[in-house]
């Protein structure tokens, strides 16, 4: 098997500028808004607990801009179909990682522009997706409404429960961090996948044609 | 001897400041400065339309302090009508005929019928405690506080209007009122009075520091005693230390009656109405109840980039709670301790003695027990809503079993440390203290002096006792120091049973925190209250952030965030390892 079949040196162009783009901010932005929420959580001092606060908030809804701009383009661009879960290849996948890995066997999943993201991966991203991130801005916003606009507030609702979602989410998405750093150096070489999604191609990439 | 050392603030001294600050606080009044005109007509016009000081009526001579108030009389001739309505005059909250007082229920407030920590209570003490009273001179029987019934207690115009508060001083020390009332020690020399009765006749003005600190700068016991924020140290203050009283230009040159306004005589702004929450934008410069609001607004922080989230916490703090960051941060200490049950050791020679450490600080005292000092300490924080669940002599304390005094011995060593205090008080019970629910929108975060007292009780009904602390009569404490006879004649002056046995509790008592405001820049920083183990880590309620967490979510989040970190590192060793065997390139 050749490394590409296209027999393009640079390989295939898997991620679109504004993909590249988004993961990028958005990986500054969280790393940015996990800083400053373990400030305001008291883990560390950096900026000071009001500024911290003030950037954590700045910083929290130009993420959300972004996400609107994201979600715009994976429903546009028919994006959202590399993230449908799917349990054809997981298993391969998972007893690569669990011991193929350390042999030097090859991967079972090869990207292309049809599913750029393994099976496992899909299910990570889907889950970052749909379910930690909403749950980052949905109480995050719940929070910053409460003190924005206090008479508002149902007081129904416990603010130590948002809170509490708001902590648990972020450190899902701080294990999911960790994860995603160690897992994209499992790639063909240690930064091969780094590469790609800085400059969209991906030299081991499948050149199927959609 | 002890007893013939000078106190630290001799009444010399104290008399001399009084003097020396009054005059600024005069020139430091807009109102009043002349400078505030224009330059050139600062020197010809004067201040008031009225010069009391070329009135015929008051130009003597006087036989007495009567006469003078006779003579404002002759022209302010409804004054002691508007008086007698007021808590200056009648010392009970709420005022007669207030709506507050168609709620029967109401407990009455006010000097005439609380106890507390410090000198305890008025009933049996009356003729003392009068010194303080605007009549001027002194009375025993309570009824007199009451302008329904006669005989009604006088009103001295003076009291307030002489500008210097040595007057005030003078009738503090008239008829030879209970010395021990005030001072810890006793001193020599001269008490002081007032000779030229038409020289302060002339002088009269509007209130000053001086003259309202007369009273309230030692209240419940002299110097600073019983405010940590309202003492003599406010004469003539840095700006540091009140940005309102500092002369200009450093500070803004207030009186108290800058803010503390008057309607007809009466003032507004007491702790008995008027709480955090309560009507906050009412202006101050109309006589309602003084609050920072009524100057600064609903907004105060707009002049600052941060400003907006500092206005959003005005629903739930109080502006104290940031802007008087400590009290008691002059020269001036404050009580915040009093043991009565140690009261009665004698010295050698047979006589009351006073126990002075090094530094000057007086801690015990034969008639008034152990006490202990307090300078510049942060205040403790409590949610209020400005209504104080006040105790009355007769009042049972409830058996927690904590507050129960362990025979402490008289004249023990001196516990100099408050922590150490406030740990021995834990849990007792509070005899004034402010109710709030943090979620009840008139609540806030405020700032409270805690007084930690050991105070007489009934040892049968646990109710408070009313002591008879001093007279001629042998039944009077620091006559003889028989508990039981004390309280027994205190105890049927304020009409209350009593078995015959006493006990002492330790009790805790709030007292507000409301002057002394610091400049912005000494303000309370977000991270004092925002972390884990700041000022509110001990006081639930309210969501502040950077305190409030579950434990259990943060301990269950950094062991995922472990486990996850020791699997990739445990994964990657694993790789590395294989890796030497199985140079293999992948894919091919």
């Amino acid at each position: 098997m050749a490394d590409t079949s296209s027999g393009n040196p640079r390989g295939v162009y898997i991620f679109h500028r504004f993909e590249r783009f988004w993961h990028w901010s958005q990986a500054a932005l969280i790393l940015f808004l996990m800083a400053t929420g373990a400030e305001i959580h008291g883990y560390w001092h950096w900026l000071g607990f009001e500024r911290a606060l003030e950037l954590h908030i700045v910083a929290a809804f130009t993420l959300i801009v972004l996400w609107a701009f994201a979600i715009f383009w994976h429903l546009v661009a028919g994006e959202w179909r590399h993230y449908v879960p799917t349990t054809k290849g997981l298993w391969k996948v998972i007893s690569f990682y669990a011991t193929g890995i350390f042999f030097g066997e090859p991967h079972p999943f090869r990207p292309s522009t049809t599913r750029k993201h393994n099976p496992l991966q899909a299910i990570a991203y889907l889950s970052f997706k749909v379910l930690m991130a909403p749950a980052l801005w949905i109480s995050g916003l719940i929070l910053w409404a409460y003190s924005r606009y206090p008479a508002f507030y149902p007081d129904g609702l416990p603010i130590l429960w948002v809170n509490a979602v708001h902590v648990g989410g972020a450190f899902l998405i701080g294990a999911f961090l960790i994860a995603h750093l160690y897992l994209i150096t499992t790639g063909e070489t240690v930064f091969a996948q780094l590469r790609a999604m800085i400059t969209g191609w991906d030299k081991h990439a499948e050149d199927k044609q959609d | 001897m002890a007893g013939h050392v000078f106190l630290r603030l001799t009444l010399a001294v104290g008399l001399a400041a009084a003097l020396a600050a009054s005059a600024a606080a005069q020139s430091d009044t807009p109102a009043q400065d002349p400078g505030a005109a224009s330059p050139s007509t600062a020197a010809t016009v004067p201040a008031s339309t009225a010069d009391h000081s070329q009135f015929d009526a008051l130009a003597g001579p006087f036989a007495s302090a009567q006469e003078v108030n006779e003579a404002c009389l002759s022209c302010h001739n409804t004054g002691p009508a508007q008086l007698h309505g007021t808590l200056h005059f009648t010392w009970s909250w709420p005022a007669a005929g207030s709506e507050q007082t168609a709620d029967a229920s109401a407990v009455a407030g006010g000097m005439a019928h609380v106890a507390n920590g410090f000198l305890l209570s008025t009933p049996s003490n009356l003729d003392a405690c009068s010194s303080c009273h605007i009549a001027g001179t002194r009375f025993e029987d309570p009824a007199m506080l009451d302008p329904s019934s006669a005989p009604v207690a006088p009103v001295d115009c003076l009291s307030c209007h002489e500008p210097t508060g040595l007057w005030t001083v003078a009738n503090f020390h008239e008829g030879g009122a209970a010395c021990s009332m005030c001072h810890d020690e006793r001193l020599r020399g001269d008490t002081p009075e007032v000779t030229d009765f038409v020289a302060a006749a002339k002088s009269v003005g509007p209130s000053t520091k001086a003259s309202c600190g007369a009273c309230h700068f030692n209240a419940d016991g002299g110097y600073g005693v019983k405010h940590g924020d309202l003492n003599a140290d406010l004469l003539a203050p840095p700006a540091t230390l009140d940005v309102h009283m500092a002369a200009a230009p450093d500070g803004a040159g207030f009186t108290c009656s800058t803010c503390h306004s008057t309607t007809d005589h009466a003032l507004a702004g007491s702790r008995y109405d008027g709480g955090p929450g309560a009507g906050p934008e009412r202006p101050a410069l109309v006589g309602a109840a003084a609050s920072c609001q009524g100057c600064h607004g609903a907004e105060p922080h707009d002049a600052i980039a941060r400003g907006v989230r500092l206005d959003r916490h005005i629903g739930t703090v109080a502006c104290e709670t940031c802007h008087i960051p400590s009290i008691a941060r002059g020269e001036t200490a404050t009580r915040v301790l009093w043991d009565w049950s140690t009261v009665g050791k004698l010295g050698r020679d047979r006589k009351p003695m006073a126990q002075k450490q090094k530094d000057g600080r007086i801690t015990y005292t034969t008639e008034k027990g152990h006490l202990e000092v307090a300078r510049a300490f942060a205040p403790e924080y409590v949610w209020s809503d400005g209504r104080l669940d006040m105790h009355r002599p007769g009042d049972p304390l409830p058996e927690t079993g904590a507050e129960q005094s362990e025979g402490v011995a008289p004249g023990r060593e001196a516990s100099t440390d408050l922590a150490l205090i406030e740990a021995a008080f834990a849990d007792t019970p509070w005899i004034a203290a402010y109710s709030g629910d943090p979620d009840a929108a008139e609540a806030r975060i405020a700032p409270v002096k805690v007084m930690h007292s050991v105070v007489p009780i009934d040892a049968e009904s646990r109710a408070l006792a009313a002591v008879k602390l001093s007279g001629r009569s042998g039944d009077a404490l620091w006559n003889r120091f028989r508990w039981e006879n004390a309280v027994e004649a205190g105890m049927e002056a304020a009409g209350q049973p009593f078995s015959g046995e006493v006990a002492f509790a330790r009790v805790r008592q709030m007292i507000p925190v409301n002057h002394m405001v610091a400049p912005a820049e000494a303000a309370l920083q977000c991270a004092a209250c925002h972390s884990s183990d700041g000022l509110l880590a001990e006081l639930p309620g309210g969501f502040v952030p950077g305190r409030d967490r579950y434990d259990w979510l943060d301990k269950a989040g950094l062991l995922l965030l472990a486990t996850t970190l020791a699997g990739v590192l445990f994964h990657l060793v694993l790789r590395l390892g294989f890796a030497l065997f199985h140079k293999v390139k992948r894919h091919g």
